[in-house]
């Protein structure tokens, strides 16, 4: 079909095409004007103080294994009516986090919300996994409601990409039956920690005062962080890498003398075994975060009304740290079509006095990282009695934990590798074919040629940053 | 008449060629391009054959090897060995068939209910075998540790898959005709002289076939040593393919998980091309 008045044609087309013109020009102008308000302190304000939400209707996908996050959930849609939220289960940790590693390498596959720990975030903020959130939440409204010593599991290089839980703050608990029978008093220091030690294996060697969580990154890196240092951190677009500084040797030294002298074993948590041994009384302490009460509740059933909360033994009491053992943050999807709708529902589902009145009855999650827990709700729930702590208050020993956490840092992007290394190297040192020092040498060398193998260019060996 | 034929042949073929090619040929072919480039997340570069570099020259890689070395000249004779024996005990007792079932049934039992099974069969507190070594005086018994890995992994390997060679073994000694057995037995052969110098080598050819596909298992092994990963913490290249499933699901490193589960398939074409190119030569000469 072949056109007959060519400059017809052309003029028509001209004057088509600059009729529609004013319509590009308003669309630019309001984007243009949403893009500088939001970020802004004159960001429109909706429910409850919290930013409106100027989207259309948005659909939006979660995956998370918090349980009975669907009170939250009904709750937030209630404030936020455009917004639904479908929240799947595909599994817990490493079991979520393999699918999310194959979907975003796959360019498909994420919900628009993922949950994951805050060790692991570093990873795959690095992998390209999560989108800034910068726009709906900046930092100074991030700051209003959550301790600016989040930021270093939820942010990096500036770019917020979600929001935090649950805290991993630690505490010990503690079997009051087995610390009757032989005499021990709650250990405040850790001196006094090794003195009950040894008392209670000369007592009955069968008994050992806690488990060395072997298997479990966390562990070590909790004890090290608890005593005011760390192994590893990012700054200025670098990571740092120090297993070897003089915090961590003097605590992994304690840990080792104590392992030698089977006062403390070292042993796999998580498993069946394990957790009989908890049952059975094989152990007089765990040392984990604040969340493992639930957890103790769920899975040792048989020891119920034995076991009490307390506060971490100090190196120095007069000037008491604390570190954190797991927790969980909420982030948005590098794939997410809709992120204003989740950035507002993270904000929303981790802040809002509702939603975390549910998280912690429902979800049964202690301690929660945001001010309006420890400020607001926390003093009201001190008076709960916890009957599977024989009717103690536990709520006040945690929050005290979560309190003394001052320091924090970002983990490494390859923490599943740095775990399974610290595994095969450990269990030399634990056989006692090398020393504890030697360990964290090597296991140091293990995971700086294993992250230049993957590709990081940006290593600091030797030094941590501040 | 032939052309209609052929086509009568690939006509029945067809459904398994389509799902063969898509299911198999396609992924191997895509997965080959994929390994020519470099990825994290959801970046990708081209990198030509950098990945196979750095497979050929690692030592993690090649010293994951071990085990299934272990298997391949420990294991899989020593199945066979026993298969051959259970197979021609088989067609002496009686009520053979009773027994045939049962040595059968763990082939049949899914992966993950008998890995559950040996956890806690192995398990520190919670084994029956506990109270029986107790009675021994053996306190505390540690089955699972570093030295005793693969003899566990050997022990439960047997138990999986002698019970189905066996039957295998079976199914072929009862095409071998009676008359030769009558005959010899005739003369004054022994059960065990009929079995050593007329049974066995007959079964060259089977014994063969199931060398063949044992020693692919072995050198593929992952799921029996992946179950014990749960009782005892493997390192991450405990055989090759755990660290190829390492490599892709626990550091994303896809692509060049590819590399390396086509340089492992190259190893296994390899050995097994080799190993039946040499025996197919014995048996023409002798033939």
């Amino acid at each position: 079909m072949a056109i007959r008045n060519y400059s017809r044609f052309v003029l028509v087309a001209a004057a088509l095409i600059l009729a529609t013109i004013p319509l590009f020009a308003n669309g630019n102008k309001e984007s243009g004007a949403a893009a500088s308000s939001a970020g802004s302190a004159t960001q429109a304000t909706g429910p409850g103080g919290y930013p409106a939400y100027t989207g259309s209707k948005a659909d939006l996908t979660m995956w998370a294994w918090t349980s009975n996050e669907n009170y939250s959930i009904d709750a937030f849609q209630k404030q936020y009516p455009d917004i639904t939220v479908k929240w799947s289960n595909i599994g817990g940790g490493t079991a979520e986090y393999t699918k999310v590693l194959t979907a975003t390498s796959a360019g498909k596959g994420l919900p628009d919300v993922i949950m994951s720990e805050y060790t692991f975030a570093p990873q795959f903020m690095e992998f390209g996994t999560f989108q800034p959130i910068n726009k709906w939440v900046p930092q100074s409204l991030y700051e209003k409601y959550f301790p600016a010593v989040t930021l270093k599991w939820t942010a990096m290089d500036g770019k917020i990409y979600g929001t935090p839980q649950d805290s991993g703050a630690m505490t010990m608990v503690y079997r009051k039956d087995i610390f009757d029978k032989y005499g021990l008093t709650v250990p405040k220091t850790w001196a006094e920690f090794q003195t009950d030690a040894t008392k209670l294996h000369a007592a009955d060697p069968s008994v050992t005062m806690t488990t060395f969580a072997k298997n479990w990154i966390l562990w070590p890196m909790g004890v090290v962080w608890q005593a005011g240092g760390k192994l590893f951190d990012y700054a200025n677009g670098k990571w740092y890498i120090d297993f070897t500084n003089p915090t961590a040797k003097k605590v992994i030294n304690y840990w080792g003398d104590q392992i030698k002298a089977k006062t403390v074993a070292a042993d796999m948590w998580w498993t069946a075994d394990w957790y009989k041994e908890l049952n059975d009384g094989k152990s007089a302490t765990v040392i984990s975060g604040g969340w493992f009460p639930e957890w103790l509740q769920l899975n040792a059933k048989g020891s119920s009304g034995l076991w009490r909360v307390a506060t971490m033994p100090q190196w120095d009491a007069s000037n008491p740290h604390n570190g954190e053992m797991g927790g969980s943050g909420f982030y948005v999807s590098s794939q997410s079509q809709n992120p204003e709708a989740a950035a507002l529902f993270v904000l929303w589902l981790n802040s809002a006095k509702e939603s975390l009145t549910y998280l912690h009855d429902k979800s049964q999650l202690p301690i929660l990282w945001a001010k309006n827990f420890t400020d607001s709700l926390a003093p009201s729930l001190m008076q709960t009695e916890y009957p599977y702590f024989g009717g103690q208050k536990i709520t006040e020993p945690s929050v005290q934990s979560l309190k003394e956490v001052d320091t924090a840092f970002t983990a490494l992007p390859v923490m599943d590798f740095v775990q399974s290394s610290m595994q095969t190297e450990m269990q030399k040192a634990i056989d006692g074919t090398e020393s504890w020092d030697q360990f964290l040498q090597n296991w140091q060398d293990n995971v700086v040629s294993f992250m230049k193998k993957q590709g990081f260019n940006n290593l600091v060996v030797g030094s941590l940053p501040n | 008449m032939r052309k209609t034929s052929t086509l009568k042949a690939y006509a029945f073929l067809a459904p398994f060629l389509v799902f063969f090619a898509l299911v198999f040929v396609y992924p191997v072919l895509f997965g080959g391009y994929l390994s020519l480039f470099g990825q994290r997340g959801a970046r990708m570069w081209w990198v030509g054959l950098g990945n196979y570099a750095s497979v050929l020259t690692d030592p993690q890689f090649w010293g994951g090897f071990g085990l299934p070395a272990f298997l391949l000249f420990v294991q899989v004779p020593l199945m066979l060995l026993l298969g051959i024996i259970i197979a021609l005990l088989y067609e002496r007792i009686k009520h053979s068939r009773v027994y045939r079932l049962i040595f059968y049934l763990p082939y049949a039992m899914p992966g993950i209910v008998a890995g559950l099974l040996w956890a806690y069969i192995f398990s520190k507190s919670m084994s029956p075998f506990v109270p029986l070594l107790h009675a021994f005086g053996v306190k505390n018994p540690n089955f699972i540790t570093y030295p005793s890995l693969p003899w566990i992994l050997l022990i439960i390997i047997l138990w999986e898959w002698t019970g189905y060679t066996s039957l295998i073994l079976y199914s072929t000694l009862l095409s071998i005709p009676k008359e030769y057995a009558e005959q010899a037995q005739l003369d004054g052969a022994t059960h065990s002289q009929v079995a050593y110098y007329i049974k066995i080598p007959l079964l060259k050819n089977t014994v063969l076939v199931l060398f063949i596909f044992n020693a692919i298992g072995a050198l593929q092994v992952f799921n029996e040593p992946w179950i014990l990963g749960q009782l005892i913490t493997l390192s991450p290249n405990y055989t090759p393919a755990i660290y190829i499933y390492n490599e892709a699901f626990s550091y994303g490193a896809f692509t060049h998980a590819i590399a390396m589960g086509l340089v492992l398939a190259a190893v296994i074409f390899v050995i097994s091309f080799l190993f039946l190119r040499r025996s197919t030569r014995e048996m023409n000469v002798h033939a």
